[in-house]
This record gives structure tokens, C-alpha cells and sequence, in this order.
């Protein structure tokens, strides 16, 4: 089924700008919200399950609606080979910068996890001992302390030289 | 757009900051820790979405490149299913194409697309397409056996505004070949690339004069010890320079040996494909084999002397009356190429 799926896809790729445009659009469209549900998840202890789910459901159903919206103008589908009508909402969304619209989507599922969370009662505490910045025990600190030494800060430190030098490098 | 490797940062980042939740939440996969840490419900919903980015950025992204591999492997094969020629492209996926027959007709439409962009290093390909379609083989044959002056019709321009030279360069080599009806006395025909090398059509072989070997050089006056030496075999060369005048387009081992099978099969007397000349088996015979300086130009340059063979076949394929023994063809054609090529 997945591959009669990535199939019907082909066509999409063959009329986009390209692999790495189409690559690239994808991941932006369906990132975000897993993005933000792991990076917040972790640094705010309040948010809870139904903010969660509601945020991922959300930047889904974005990212699902923007490839929708995308996929008949990028097939030149009859009547739609043009775009859509200037102006009208469908126009917008087909029309926004791909990367643009990732960052919508990103700060529209911060917004829903964060605000949804706050709407409904608080996560049971216990639940998250060790999962969060706030629920770590001194116990954990010092298990995560002991896991690293001058080694892995100098090969660390080597690392970041080493994308500086490529960002210097391809600055130009 | 840097993209992954320029983002190592990022890993960093989540080494230090992130893994050890990670670490203690002791979970193996990302819709774990959503489950530890939210409910197994936000777990089941990024399983799907990853299902779903799993399907469109792998599972799709793969199938187009094994057709991008199709097309460029085998650029001619295509199926007629009704009125819908499929090319290579979705053969190879298995899928219905879409049909740009409309700009270039069928025989294009394979080659229209994506296989252009490989042509450094896909040396293969003709090869394999000679599997599919063995009389391809046989055109060559013929081509190389000596097509007169005026068996090579003018091409109208499509492009008017396109160079004429740009043969070689990509997807519309044949509209180089539009002068190529003014007969010339040498009996070549010439048409330069892009990259100002010329590729030549020659009508049948052309020797020069040399003097004779020593051994067999008379007293006589010295324009009686001539010998006629092999210049340029017929068909078609693509114009090395630096050894423009020894065997130019002799690619002699480098021909694809389905190509040398198939043109033994068709009975050319050279035994090879490609307007591989009989002249350089003559001039070699009696010669122990050395190391050719300079050689025949390989890779590259083989490809696009055998892109331009193609677009000889075309002009036989459709474009042009067969060439019967002692018939004069046609003068004119330029309505009926028009019509064919609608």
C-alpha cells in the first residue's frame, strides 16, 4: 500500500523543482510540530498530554493541507496549471516560501501546545521525574556528570571548529 | 540551504542537551518518549506522521530514482498502450507517463527528459538499448556503409533562435544536422558542437596519398609510388583534434560489443557498429599492434559522438525515404518532414 502510495507521489516529484526542493519541502511541511513537541516537552514541565496531542494533530493537518494545496499546481491538473485565483486563500498558501510556512507551522503548534496545556489540568508530577529540565533529581545530575570528561568536550570543541571552518569556507 | 553535515551543530545540541533524557527515559525509539512523556495517544499520532513523511520522502523518493536509472540507462525503450506511449521513465516504475509526445514525438519523448544529465559517465547505455531494440544496429550499418550526399534531408528548425551547433549540448541535437543536404565535393558533411569541435559525416571512405613504403617504392618518378592511405572511414566522427586525420572516429575496441555483435549480425562487413571504418582493420593489418598515441577519445566524447549517431538514426528512422540502390532521393522533403513530424 505505502508503495502503490510513493507512486502516485512520482508525478508530484517529476513536477516539482526539483528532488531537493521537493525533499526539502516535505520535511519542512511535516517537521515542525514534532519539532516542537520534543524541544518544549522537555523544557516546560507543565505542558501535558492533551496539548501535545493537539499540537501535533494541528501542525499535521497544516503541513498535510499546504502539500494538498501544492500537489494539483504542481501536477498542472486541469485548471489549476495557472495557480490558483490571485489573492484568494488557497493562492496564499500555495504562494508562501516553503521555509516561511514551516516557521508558521511551527509557531502555530507552540501556541496550541502551549495554550491548550495551560487550558487543562497539569501533568501528574511523578510521571515525569527525569523527562523534563525541571524534574531532574540531584541523582541524574550527577549519573549525567559522570558520563563525560575533558575527552568529549575537546572532540566537541573540534567538532564546532570544524563547522565554523565550513561556514567560513562556503561563506563566500 | 546547508543542509545536514553543515548542521552538525545541531547534534551537538542534542547530545548535550538532550540526550540525557533521552538516556533516562531508557526508550528506544521518538514515539516512546512522547508515550513516556505525554500518553500513548501523541505516540500513535507521530507514529502516522512519520509513517506518512516515511512514504513521501523515502519510499516515493526512491521509486523516482530507480525510473531516473530507467531513463537514463535505457533511454529508448518505451511501450505503446493505446495512444499513450509510456518512456522509459515510467517503465521503469512501472507507471504511466506523461505524455510530452506532443513537442517531441515518441522517439523523444523517451530521451526529452532525464537521461541527458548522466552522459559523462553512463557509458552503457546505447548498449543496453541495442538489447531492446537490435535493429537500431542495423541502421547504423547502413549508415556507415556509405549514405550518399543527399540522403541526409534538411531539417526545418524548430528553434529558429537556437544555435545550430549545439550538438552534443542536450536534448535537441538533431536540428545540427539541417545543413547537412548541401553536397560538398569531398563528400563530407560537417557540423560543429558547442564546444566547437566539429562532428563530421562522412559519406564514404576517404583516403589520401602517401608515398610508398620503402620496401615498395619503385625508381621510378615518384608520383607513381603513391599509396592510398585510409583517412576517414564513412559514417560519422566526432573530430578529435590533435589527430584529426588518423582514423578520426575509429573507436575500434571501444564500441559496445552488443553493438559489434549486432552489426555482425546484420552483416556489416566491418563487423562493427558505430561508422567503425574497415580502414583502420586495413591499415592495421600487417602491423604488430602498438599503443596508439593520442587514441580514439573515450568517455565523453564517445557519448556524444554516439548521440549524434542517434540523431543519424532518427533521420533514417523517420525522417528520410530508403535509400535503394541507384535511386536518386528525393530533392525536396520538406512537407513531408513536416507532416511526419507532427
Amino acid at each position: 500500500m505505502m508503495v502503490v502510495v510513493g507512486l502516485a507521489v512520482d508525478p508530484v516529484i517529476q513536477g516539482a523543482r526539483g528532488l531537493y526542493d521537493y525533499l526539502q519541502g516535505v520535511q519542512g511541511y511535516l517537521a515542525p510540530p514534532i519539532f516542537a513537541v520534543f524541544f518544549l516537552g522537555v523544557f516546560m514541565k507543565r505542558l501535558n498530554a492533551k496539548g501535545c496531542l493537539s499540537a501535533l494533530v494541528v501542525g499535521f493537518a497544516l503541513g498535510v493541507f499546504r502539500l494538498m494545496v501544492d500537489t494539483p499546481v504542481t501536477l498542472g491538473l486541469e485548471g489549476y496549471a495557472g495557480g490558483y485565483q490571485e489573492g484568494s486563500l488557497l493562492w496564499i498558501v500555495n504562494n508562501i516560501y516553503f521555509q516561511y510556512y514551516s516557521l508558521l507551522i511551527f509557531i502555530v503548534s507552540c501556541a496550541v501546545l502551549i495554550g491548550v496545556s495551560y487550558a487543562t489540568e497539569p501533568p501528574h508530577e511523578p510521571q515525569l521525574t527525569g523527562l523534563t529540565y525541571a524534574t531532574v533529581t540531584e541523582e541524574h545530575r550527577r549519573e549525567s556528570r559522570a558520563s563525560w570528561s575533558i575527552n568529549e568536550v575537546a572532540a566537541s570543541g573540534l567538532v564546532l571548529l570544524m563547522i565554523l571552518a565550513a561556514y567560513v569556507y562556503f561563506s563566500g | 540551504m546547508a543542509h545536514y553535515e553543515l548542521h552538525a551543530w545541531c547534534l551537538l545540541v542534542l547530545g548535550w542537551v538532550f540526550a540525557p533524557f533521552y538516556m533516562r527515559s531508557r526508550v528506544f525509539t521518538m514515539p516512546e518518549f512522547l508515550e513516556r512523556r505525554f500518553s500513548p495517544a501523541a505516540r500513535w499520532v507521530l507514529s502516522i506522521i512519520s509513517l506518512v513523511a516515511y512514504v513521501l520522502t523515502k519510499i516515493a523518493v526512491g521509486i523516482f530514482a530507480g525510473g531516473v536509472v530507467f531513463a537514463t540507462l535505457l533511454p529508448e525503450l518505451q511501450l505503446q498502450v493505446g495512444r499513450t506511449t509510456i518512456n522509459s521513465f515510467w517503465v521503469g516504475i512501472g507507471h504511466r507517463a506523461a505524455a510530452d509526445r506532443r513537442l517531441h514525438g515518441p522517439w523523444r519523448a523517451a530521451r526529452g527528459g532525464l537521461h541527458g544529465r548522466c552522459r559523462r559517465w553512463c557509458s552503457c547505455r546505447l548498449d543496453a538499448a541495442d538489447v531492446l531494440r537490435p535493429a537500431r544496429a542495423r541502421r547504423v550499418g547502413r549508415a556507415a556503409g556509405g549514405a550518399r550526399p543527399r540522403d541526409v534531408q534538411p531539417l526545418e528548425a524548430d528553434h529558429p533562435g537556437r544555435r545550430a551547433g549545439d550538438v552534443g549540448a542536450g536534448e535537441r541535437a538533431g536540428r545540427a544536422w539541417r545543413g547537412t543536404s548541401t553536397a560538398t565535393t569531398r563528400g563530407r558533411h560537417a557540423a560543429s558542437r558547442a564546444d566547437h569541435r566539429a562532428v563530421v559525416l562522412v559519406h564514404r571512405p576517404v583516403h589520401r596519398a602517401a608515398r610508398a613504403r620503402r620496401a615498395q617504392r619503385g625508381r621510378g618518378a615518384p608520383r607513381h609510388d603513391l599509396r592510398r592511405v585510409p583517412q576517414a572511414a564513412a559514417g560519422l566522427h566526432l573530430h578529435h583534434p590533435g589527430h584529426d586525420r588518423a582514423g578520426a572516429g575509429a573507436d575500434g575496441p571501444r564500441a559496445g560489443l552488443l553493438e559489434r555483435w549486432w552489426a555482425r549480425r546484420a552483416g556489416h562487413p566491418a563487423g562493427r557498429a558505430g561508422g567503425v571504418p574497415a580502414a583502420r582493420a586495413e591499415r592495421d593489418a600487417g602491423r604488430p599492434a602498438r599503443h596508439r598515441r593520442g587514441g580514439t577519445a573515450g568517455g565523453a566524447h564517445e557519448l556524444a559522438r554516439r548521440r549524434v549517431q542517434r540523431e543519424l538514426d532518427a533521420l533514417h528512422d523517420g525522417l528520410l525515404p530508403e535509400a535503394a540502390p541507384g535511386a536518386r532521393p528525393r530533392s525536396s522533403s520538406s512537407g513531408s518532414v513536416a507532416s511526419r513530424r507532427r
